[in-house]
């Protein structure tokens, strides 16, 4: 192999570190030698730039929205993920219902095992090592420090991802939504939320709806 | 004490020592726990890490109160982690 190769022809290339031209070499290799089609990688850049906090949110939406669906993700939370037309990931998946008497929130103390077919890539707090090593330590702290209390009434469960499952924290529907489609519902839905450490966004001024029903 | 597994059931988490690819937290090594949830069978990651054919196990979700992780831990507050079959003790054997 010449010591020029083709770096796979992207223009950022030469201004990466070692790593990354390391990686763009071998990807040129595995092309040329036939190993990997030439457009597959993008194939699979474009599937995970596609997975955001948006699918996740619909999830969510649709189980305030339908008890019906509620139940389908408890039984089988891969099958009713897949019924929405959302690709539910490589992994099997759990539903963290959180109740007035129970709060949930997620963590992979061992590494960054995340939920990123309905969540998208991680943030970077979640990967780093002072949210993993506190979290499963003092969770009300650290919860305090996303801005949310929980009632001391209420438990508070740490969920640390170590083998082969994913989690979804599916949050308190917030009040004031009386009455709201699930598409205008899972705009409150947000990914820290769906981690845990928040809440769903409550409606904003003029926007709940005036009877209160969960 | 694969067969003697049953959700309610108090077990310890073993004590894994050396170097390896643990998925076992080693906060969590050594203490008890009660099984909740029986996630199935699964291939057996530490054993894939390492490139050796993995072993069929299970893997178990357990229960631990925080006050038996932590020394200053008070109230009802918990934590759940995913633990293969093979790293499940009796509770009652004595410690490593």
């Amino acid at each position: 192999m010449p010591h020029d190769h083709d770096l796979g022809g992207h223009p950022a290339a030469p201004a990466l570190p070692r790593h990354g031209r390391l990686a763009y070499a071998l990807q040129a290799l595995l092309v040329e030698r036939g190993h990997l089609a030439a457009g597959h990688l993008q194939t699979v850049r474009e599937t995970i730039a596609a997975r955001s906090p948006a699918r996740g949110a619909r999830v969510v939406a649709e189980a305030w929205a339908s008890p019906a669906f509620r139940q389908a993700l408890r039984d089988d939370p891969r099958a009713a993920v897949a019924s929405l037309g959302i690709d539910p990931g490589p992994s099997a998946l759990m539903m963290l219902e959180n109740t007035e008497a129970l709060h949930n929130v997620v963590v992979c103390t061992l590494c960054s095992c995340y939920p990123r077919a309905l969540l998208g890539p991680p943030p970077d707090w979640y990967k780093a090592v002072p949210y993993r090593a506190r979290v499963v330590r003092a969770p009300r702290e650290v919860l305090a420090e996303f801005g949310t209390h929980i009632d001391p009434g209420t438990e508070v469960r740490v969920h640390d991802s170590t083998a082969d499952l994913r989690y979804l924290v599916l949050p308190l529907r917030p009040a004031g939504t009386a009455g709201w489609t699930a598409e205008r519902l899972a705009t409150l839905v947000t990914r820290d939320s769906m981690i845990g450490v928040t809440p769903a966004r409550a409606p904003v001024a003029g926007e709940a709806s005036p009877d209160d029903a969960r | 004490m694969a067969d003697a597994l049953a959700p309610g059931r108090r077990v310890r988490l073993a004590v894994l020592h050396g170097a390896g690819h643990h998925r076992l937290p080693a906060y969590a090594m050594g203490r008890c726990g009660v099984l909740v949830h029986d996630c199935g069978p699964a291939e057996d990651a530490e054993a894939l890490a390492h490139c050796r054919p993995p072993a069929q196990r299970r893997v178990w979700r357990v229960r631990l109160r925080l006050a038996d992780l932590w020394p200053e831990a008070r109230g009802a507050d918990s934590l759940e982690l995913e633990v293969y079959d093979n790293h499940l003790e009796p509770c009652d054997a004595a410690r490593p």
